[in-house]
């Protein structure tokens, strides 16, 4: 393995690790609905973010995404609208 | 066309059972403020009956609830009701809000392109997270409740005669009063903000902002 594929699958173990870690906090008595995929516990859910599965990678896109805003500090407020 | 709401509610599993619930809140407005209601509940949700209904009624708001995709809209188990490329005109010259995954990324535009007023939607998957134990009782689930008031604000909004801009912005502070409450307290349901915004940035408006019902 390359240097920087050894970087790149270490880099998405520590994307991986840090979504289920958010997963994680949800409470074992609530459920997730994730559109028409249907509805997940939490255990579930972090099984198909191991997995790599569509729905994984969808959370993984969500949580992504959510602290990209997070740091860019346009989180709160602020409305993508259209037009 | 006078003013009518022809609204879709399937049931058949837990996502769309909620969704059926919740859907429920905004028809109380709409009694009171006398607009003519027409409910496809259920087994009626076909598309059969849909464009059936719609084509006798000739609703100004059409308030479409279900699972969905970038292309359709679905009903009662997964029935497919309105599609692009194929039966949009249905939402020509009408104000669409559609809780339903991903369809202001296809069927929103297309729609407009053939003749819908506006078109209030998501871009990508709604998710929402609720209780285990209220499953029986959507509308006691104050979880799930952070994502479906939001969403009823932009029915209410278009019912008391806003425009489809004032019932998206509506709909957004919404979101982010619900998102500020649980930044601001030491709440234990913090992890619920980023599945917030997450519906939240990806609710569009599409086509004529100043349109009303």
């Amino acid at each position: 393995m390359t240097k920087y594929l050894k970087k790149k699958t270490e880099k998405q173990k520590e994307i991986i690790n840090l979504v289920i870690a958010r997963i994680d906090m949800i409470p074992s008595d609530k459920f997730i609905s994730i559109g028409s995929e249907g509805e997940f516990t939490k255990q579930q859910l972090i099984e198909e973010v191991k997995n790599n599965s569509k729905i994984g990678q969808k959370v993984i896109e969500m949580q992504l995404e959510y602290l990209r805003l997070l740091k860019e500090g346009v989180l709160y407020g602020q409305s993508s609208g259209s037009n | 066309m006078g003013k009518a709401l022809v609204v879709t509610r399937p049931a058949y599993e837990v996502t769309t059972h909620y969704l059926f619930y919740w859907s429920s809140l905004p028809l109380v407005l709409a009694r009171k403020s006398g607009i003519s209601i027409v409910e496809l509940v259920k087994d009626r949700v076909t598309r059969k009956e849909f464009e059936s209904i719609v084509s006798k009624v000739d609703p100004s708001f059409i308030y479409l609830n279900g699972h969905g995709g970038s292309k359709y809209i679905m009903g009662q188990y997964n029935e497919i009701l309105i599609q692009a490329d194929d039966n949009e005109s249905t939402l020509s010259s009408r104000i669409v809000y559609a809780l339903s995954c991903s369809s202001a990324q296809i069927l929103g535009p297309k729609s407009i392109s053939a003749g819908a007023k506006a078109y209030i939607g998501y871009k990508e998957d709604f998710m929402f997270i609720g209780d285990h134990h209220n499953v029986a009782r959507p509308l006691n689930d104050k979880t799930a409740a952070l994502f479906f008031e939001p969403s009823n604000i932009v029915v209410e909004t278009l019912l008391k005669g806003h425009t489809v801009l004032e019932a998206y912005k509506k709909s957004q502070d919404e979101f982010n009063r619900n998102i500020n409450s649980l930044l601001s307290s030491s709440s234990p349901d913090y992890y619920l903000i980023s599945w917030l915004v997450w519906d939240r940035i990806h609710q569009v408006y599409l086509g004529d902002k100043t349109a009303r019902i």
